[in-house]
């Protein structure tokens, strides 16, 4: 049995009598430990999907399996990573938004409890993404890089099996959006979580992914799988890495 | 940066003594400075003014209280449910702008005489203020939190004391300090116009009382307590609250754009 399944859904968006066609018998089964872009041209749908398959929208038609189980309303399993780098909440200091989606903390809670069993996990994980000395600071004093790296570590803190990632370093400069392409691969090491990466960065799509679900700008044609081959550690200015770039273009520009 | 801080209210004062040593303007409307200061004292001792502010202090907690409430429950109900939204707006749209002493006649002739007229003048200016403040605090909460809080699954209870609360907490803050001016306003301009019931009457009243006997310094030290009160509460209650709250949290409230 497959992680997340979809059988034959479909999704349109209704606005006064007028429909207008998102995707169209789509089925798709993803495993374990999996990262799948999802590319594209803006418009095109990605975002969509992504918020069908984490709960955020219902499909018109069809049904999508999570672990065998149909999917009604978003899951604390799958957590959700968006582009905007206000999604901390700024009430909150860093320390309390990485332990939000276990713990929940109310607007004067001066508690901080992370169970002992957790504490190590934690620690790591500040570590890695070098935020150890920020937990005290609140989201505002921060910059937007720092703030997607809280964002990145309060995901995984609530240990999901799937990461659903919307462009989420669209809006930072590029030699940030570098480092933590570099860091959500290390953080991803383990190799236990499933990944849904919406992007239309096609060097970001083959520098990350596993799997890439290309959405053609020309949507009367198919949404297409391919899969990733190239090898890690993986270099944006290597021949092969380039020449699969623009074999990737020729699919999504087939007009 | 102290020096200039104090060199404002010391300019004041200065020029103030200096027009009343010119007597250019009667003193008698431009009463000298030691002369308010003594009538200050004056009636702080007899018990007079201390009494009067007691009273105006008395009936703004008598209406802060059920406006907080009505205002909070309106604005939290009009966010929930659509049906309720549609007739608070309109009440709120015809209401608001209503001066609360235009009512006087109306709620004299409704409920009868008695100080219940001026706590119900007070409400009405307090509660659509601060409703309207409220609500749009609600309003104002960016999809992206609510989003965080449905992937969390928390429940109805959990969104409103984790997510809705502290969002709208700005707002509420601000629709607080609003209601705080508006009442102070209406119940001083409320005692004056209704007037002494059964011989205890606020501020207002004070001022207004001191007027009829013409006596100008006291008139100006009510004024001047009324002045002083409002700065107080606002630099102390108002002030600390929002450096422990919005001013730390910085203003990160862009809301998220719906794709």
């Amino acid at each position: 049995m497959n992680l997340i399944e979809t059988n034959n859904i479909s999704f349109s968006y209704k606005n006064n009598k007028e429909t207008l066609p998102i995707l169209e018998d789509l089925t798709l089964s993803i495993g374990k430990g999996i990262f799948v872009s999802i590319l594209g041209p803006s418009g095109c749908g990605k975002t969509t999907l992504l918020n069908l398959l984490s709960g955020f929208r219902k499909p018109s038609t069809g049904e999508i399996l999570f672990n065998g189980e149909k999917i009604t309303s978003p899951f604390p399993e799958g957590q959700m990573i968006f582009q905007d780098t206000s999604q901390l909440l700024p009430w909150l200091t860093v320390e309390k938004n990485i332990l939000f989606p276990r713990y929940r903390y109310t607007l004067f809670n001066k508690k901080n409890q992370i169970p002992k069993d957790k504490q190590s996990f934690y620690t790591e994980l500040l570590k890695v993404t070098g935020l150890t000395h920020f937990t005290n600071y609140y989201p505002n004093q921060l910059s937007g890089g720092l703030k997607q790296r809280v964002s990145l570590v309060r995901a995984i803190f609530a240990e999901p099996h799937i990461l659903f990632m919307d462009e989420p370093f669209v809006s930072l400069d590029a030699p940030t959006r570098f480092e933590l392409q570099k860091l959500l691969l290390k953080l991803l090491e383990s190799g236990d979580k499933t990944i849904f990466f919406v992007t239309h960065d096609i060097s970001e799509a083959l520098l990350l992914s596993d799997k890439i679900l290309i959405f053609p700008s020309d949507n009367t044609q198919d949404i297409k799988m391919i899969d990733n081959n190239l090898k890690h550690p993986r270099n944006r200015d290597e021949k092969v890495f380039i020449d699969e770039k623009i074999r990737i273009y020729s699919l999504i520009d087939s007009i | 940066m102290r020096l200039k801080k104090y060199l404002w209210p010391i300019l004041v004062i200065l020029i103030w003594q200096g027009l009343y040593l010119t007597k250019i303007v009667p003193p008698l409307v431009f009463p000298s400075l030691t002369d308010i200061i003594a009538g200050l004292y004056r009636d702080i001792i007899s018990g007079e003014l201390i009494k009067g502010i007691l009273f105006s202090f008395l009936v703004i907690f008598c209406a802060f209280i059920p406006s907080m409430i009505i205002g909070f429950l309106m604005a939290f109900l009009s966010y929930r449910f659509l049906s309720v939204e549609v007739v608070t707006e309109k009440l709120s749209a015809i209401a608001h702008p209503l001066p609360g002493i235009a009512l006087l006649p109306l709620l004299i002739i409704w409920t009868g005489l008695g100080v219940h007229i001026i706590v119900l003048i007070v409400i009405h200016s307090v509660l659509w203020p601060f409703y309207i403040n409220v609500r749009s605090g609600f309003k104002q909460v960016p999809g992206i939190w609510i989003d965080l809080g449905r992937n969390n699954r928390l429940n109805k209870k959990e969104e409103f004391l984790h997510i809705l609360l502290p969002a709208a907490f700005p707002s509420l803050l601000a629709g607080l300090k609003i209601a705080w001016a508006r009442a102070w306003r209406a119940v001083i301009s409320a005692e004056m116009i209704y007037g002494t019931i059964g011989g205890t009457g606020g501020l207002g009243w004070f001022i207004y009382n001191k007027r009829i006997f013409m006596d100008t310094p006291g008139m100006y030290g009510g004024i001047l307590l009324l002045m002083i009160i409002g700065l107080l509460v606002e630099t102390i209650l108002f002030k600390n609250l929002e450096e422990k709250t919005i001013l730390r949290w910085g203003k990160n409230n862009e809301s998220y754009r719906d794709q």
